[in-house]
């Protein structure tokens, strides 16, 4: 687990962009008509410094937040955008204006109307600095400026075009709030949050203790397509923080709880296998739980090396180790479920020692000192993996034992939240971990883009890579061109190669999200960005 | 275990069969050799992962199993040994010698002086002794190191009252009045007559609260407070092996042992010689 503090929003900076509603659980509860009524009582394992998910970039703030508000519009499965508080928009020939008609008779909790200047608001309150938001303004960074129409119509204007701006928009980051809320400290509207989703919270948040939902018996506007197009079924919902999986597992199966998120692997292998408890799971499209090389500077500044790592570790038994067979091993820059994933890479992400021997001597590290490492020139062959989090997880253990069978050294540094930033932005690193959830092959871009690259003047960036080769940088301005969705798709895939080609990352494991639940909670799916969609929730009486 | 750094003061004077002593004495020399030489005992590298080995179960490979990285737990817990009864004894040695200093200062400074110093260490005394131990950690970090001062600070208040006493007690005897006849200078007379004869029982509560200091230990590392991964220490073992228990229970079990064996072997031969003690000077 992630430690809290800095780190915590690094990593959720890192994190980026995720998009919203849609997605399907591959174990469906029992089906039958859905009852009304009820509290369900969940435990989570993080939670926000700030339930407003304008100010904070955290997935927590985002799960709490997201029963609240709703969003103009709704990302499903495959990506495709629908409508939600806007049944329709117009975007102009060049891209820059979008027209947004909104839905009648939508009312936020405090009562207030739903409008066009209530958007205008919400969208200028985003982007205002004095509002300090660590990740929705820089979602919406082509945002220039609304105009109201008429009351139900407003107008949306773009700096430059931006084909991932409809992604950002249905993002709980983006989500509406009740205008009368925007005004003032933003720092005094940590704890509520009032929008016009199907449940309210009239304490909102606290730390340590959670947050309760009611109901909004008045819902009537869920996104197009909803499972339930009326008020939520639960009456209620009561949600407490238990940072320990352990504590969280005991308190499903103790019955103090109707169902936990994060389930640790262990767990969800018993879960798997425990009469009267159902393990949801869904896996995230995007990018795996990677291993990225510093191709920069450094040993992985060679080809060879970045090769010879790739192939001369056994990243699936390591998965199948750690994680017992909950999560996948990667097999591609991103996961299968992502929509332009190319699949005939897979048998170049293959375990071979021999190859990867003779890769790492024909880089001039023929030799080996009395510890069995390889050496060029008198010096080890060694890399720092650096990261923030206390402690050294069983995943990097075994890295480090795979990379020493192939002489490697790997160096685990444990750093602070700020000397972790202050190297990220230098490029002091060898290697660096994280995965990235998103819609698309877009994603692509975020992480190997050249414009990306963390530097002390651009800030933290995901291009951790620090990746810049120029025909890659080619395949992603032609996406970006491209005129439909099967060009764009070719345009990656020729990237996807290429950076395969490359060993530009060193892809591990295909991530999941996971809520445990006893068999009384029905219809769990899961948004895109792995929140359970509470709406259509119900439980057996 | 979260009151194990309170003095320990056993109501009740069991006498341990001579079996027992010999017993526990064997233990405790299986844990020295482990602690000094863990190589004596097993040749595996205690941080060798084995990624094709992974939560094996005890064999004739792997006598204790081997953890989720594939390592050999039975060289984990030999070599764990060194962190785990280092940190105990450390803090038990610190706390002496910060107990015998501060409470000979207390008796012989006058009344001023004894009340200042009494009352200090009222203070430290009113604090948890775990709970000043995660205090030393936020301030210098969590090691090996701030754990052995954490829990030596959090036990030189009991030490230091009972050498109090003590110092009061001997300076009242004759031989002590003697000295001071002969025309012994002052100091001379504490540091040769008084100290000596004051730290006794001091002693035997130390072996005693040995083993409530090992068990601290453990509990420092099990929170994340101890000697940093992939060090092999009991307490960091069991944490580790918690997630799985439902899986594996040898990575728990064995360490767990390990730790339960030791404290009682050094609670049976510390509460052996303080009965010792008492029938001597009684």
């Amino acid at each position: 687990m992630r430690s809290r503090s800095t780190k915590a929003i690094v990593g959720t900076l890192l994190l980026g962009t995720v998009a919203s509603c849609g997605g399907t659980t591959e174990a469906a509860g029992p089906s039958g008509a859905p009852v009304r009524g009820g509290t369900l009582r969940v435990a989570v394992a993080d939670e926000p410094e700030c339930l407003d998910p304008q100010q904070s970039p955290t997935a927590a703030s985002r799960f709490l937040a997201r029963p609240l508000v709703d969003s103009l519009v709704n990302q499903g499965g495959g990506g495709r955008i629908a409508p939600w508080l806007a049944t329709e928009w117009r975007v102009s020939t060049d891209r820059l204006a979008y027209t947004f008609t909104l839905r009648k008779n939508v009312k936020f909790a405090d009562g207030a109307v739903f409008d066009a200047a209530a958007v205008k608001a919400n969208l200028d309150r985003v982007v205002n600095p004095a509002t300090k938001s660590l990740l929705a303004a820089s979602l919406i960074s082509a945002y220039d400026k609304s105009t109201v129409v008429d009351e139900h119509t407003v107008e949306i204007r773009l700096k430059h075009p931006d084909s991932t701006f409809l992604s950002a928009l249905a993002t709980p980051n983006l989500g509406i709030q009740s205008p009368a809320t925007l005004t003032g400290d933003p720092a005094a509207r940590c704890a509520t949050v009032i929008g016009t989703g199907p449940f309210r919270s009239a304490e909102g948040f606290a730390s340590q203790k959670g947050i309760s939902y009611t109901r909004n018996p008045d819902y009537a506007w869920p996104p197009e397509g909803a499972e339930n197009d009326g008020a939520a079924w639960l009456d209620a919902i009561e949600i407490q923080i238990a940072p320990d999986a352990g504590a969280r597992y005991g308190a499903l199966t103790s019955g103090q709880v109707d169902a936990i998120a994060n389930v640790s692997p262990t767990n969800a292998r018993e879960l798997g296998s425990t009469n009267g408890f159902v393990l949801h799971s869904t896996p995230y499209p995007g990018i795996p739980f990677s291993y990225w090389p510093n191709t920069a500077s450094g040993p992985f500044a060679d080809r060879k090396v970045r090769t010879a790592f790739r192939l001369g570790i056994d990243w699936p038994r390591i998965t199948e180790n750690v994680y017992f067979g909950v999560y996948g091993p990667a097999k591609g820059v991103l996961t299968p479920t992502t929509p332009g994933y190319d699949a005939s890479l897979e048998s170049q992400y293959r375990f071979d020692v021999a190859e990867a021997n003779r890769l790492l001597d024909g880089a001039g590290y023929a030799t080996k000192d009395s510890q069995g490492y390889r050496t060029k020139d008198g010096k080890r062959l060694t890399v720092r993996h650096m990261w923030s989090d206390a402690g050294v997880t069983d995943l990097a253990t075994q890295v480090q034992a795979g990379a020493k069978e192939i002489g490697i050294e790997t160096v685990e540094e444990n750093l602070d939240g700020g000397t972790f930033v202050d190297r990220l932005l230098k490029g002091d690193y060898d290697l660096i971990d994280t995965n990235f959830a998103a819609p698309g092959p877009q994603v692509l871009q975020v992480l190997l883009g050249a414009e990306n690259i963390p530097t002390p003047e651009r800030g933290i960036a995901n291009n951790m890579a620090r990746y810049t080769a120029p025909a890659v940088q080619a395949d992603f301005a032609r996406a970006l061109e491209a005129a439909d969705q099967e060009s764009q798709f070719k345009a990656y895939a020729d990237a996807q190669r290429k950076i395969t080609d490359d060993a530009a990352v060193f892809p591990i494991y295909d991530d999941r999200t996971t809520f445990g639940a006893t068999s009384r909670v029905n219809s769990v799916a899961f948004l895109a960005d792995g929140a359970p969609d509470f709406h259509q929730i119900w439980l057996s009486q | 275990m979260v009151t194990a750094l309170d003095t320990p003061t056993p109501v009740r004077r069991v006498r341990i069969p001579r079996a027992g002593i010999a017993a526990a004495l064997v233990v405790l020399a299986v844990v020295a050799i482990a602690a000094l030489a863990p190589g004596l005992l097993t040749g595996v590298d205690p941080n060798h992962a084995d990624l094709g080995a992974t939560l094996r179960p005890p064999d004739w490979d792997h006598w204790f199993g081997t953890d989720q990285n594939g390592r050999d737990l039975f060289a984990r817990v030999a070599h764990g040994a060194g962190a785990s009864v280092l940190i105990g004894l450390g803090a038990t040695g610190l706390a002496l010698l910060g107990g015998i200093v501060i409470g000979t200062l207390a008796a012989q400074t006058g009344r001023w002086g004894d009340e200042i110093i009494s009352r200090l260490l009222d203070v430290v005394l009113a604090v948890p002794g775990l709970l000043l131990v995660f205090l030393v950690a936020a301030v210098m970090g969590a090691s090996g190191f701030t754990a052995t001062i954490g829990l030596a600070v959090g036990t030189v208040p009991g030490f230091a009252r009972v050498v109090r006493a003590e110092v009061l007690r001997v300076r009242a005897s004759t031989y002590v009045e003697a000295a001071h006849g002969l025309g012994h200078p002052g100091p001379r007379v504490v540091l040769v007559h008084v100290v000596p004869n004051a730290v006794g029982p001091v002693f035997a509560l130390a072996t005693v609260s040995l083993g409530a200091m090992i068990v601290a230990s453990s509990s420092l590392s099990f929170v994340g407070l101890g000697p940093k991964p992939p060090t092999a220490e009991w307490g960091a073992m069991l944490a580790a092996g918690r997630d799985l228990a439902s899986v594996a229970w040898w990575p728990t079990v064995f360490p767990g042992v390990a730790i339960t064996l030791t404290v009682l072997a050094v609670t049976v031969l510390g509460q052996h010689l303080q009965a010792r003690f008492e029938r001597r000077t009684v």
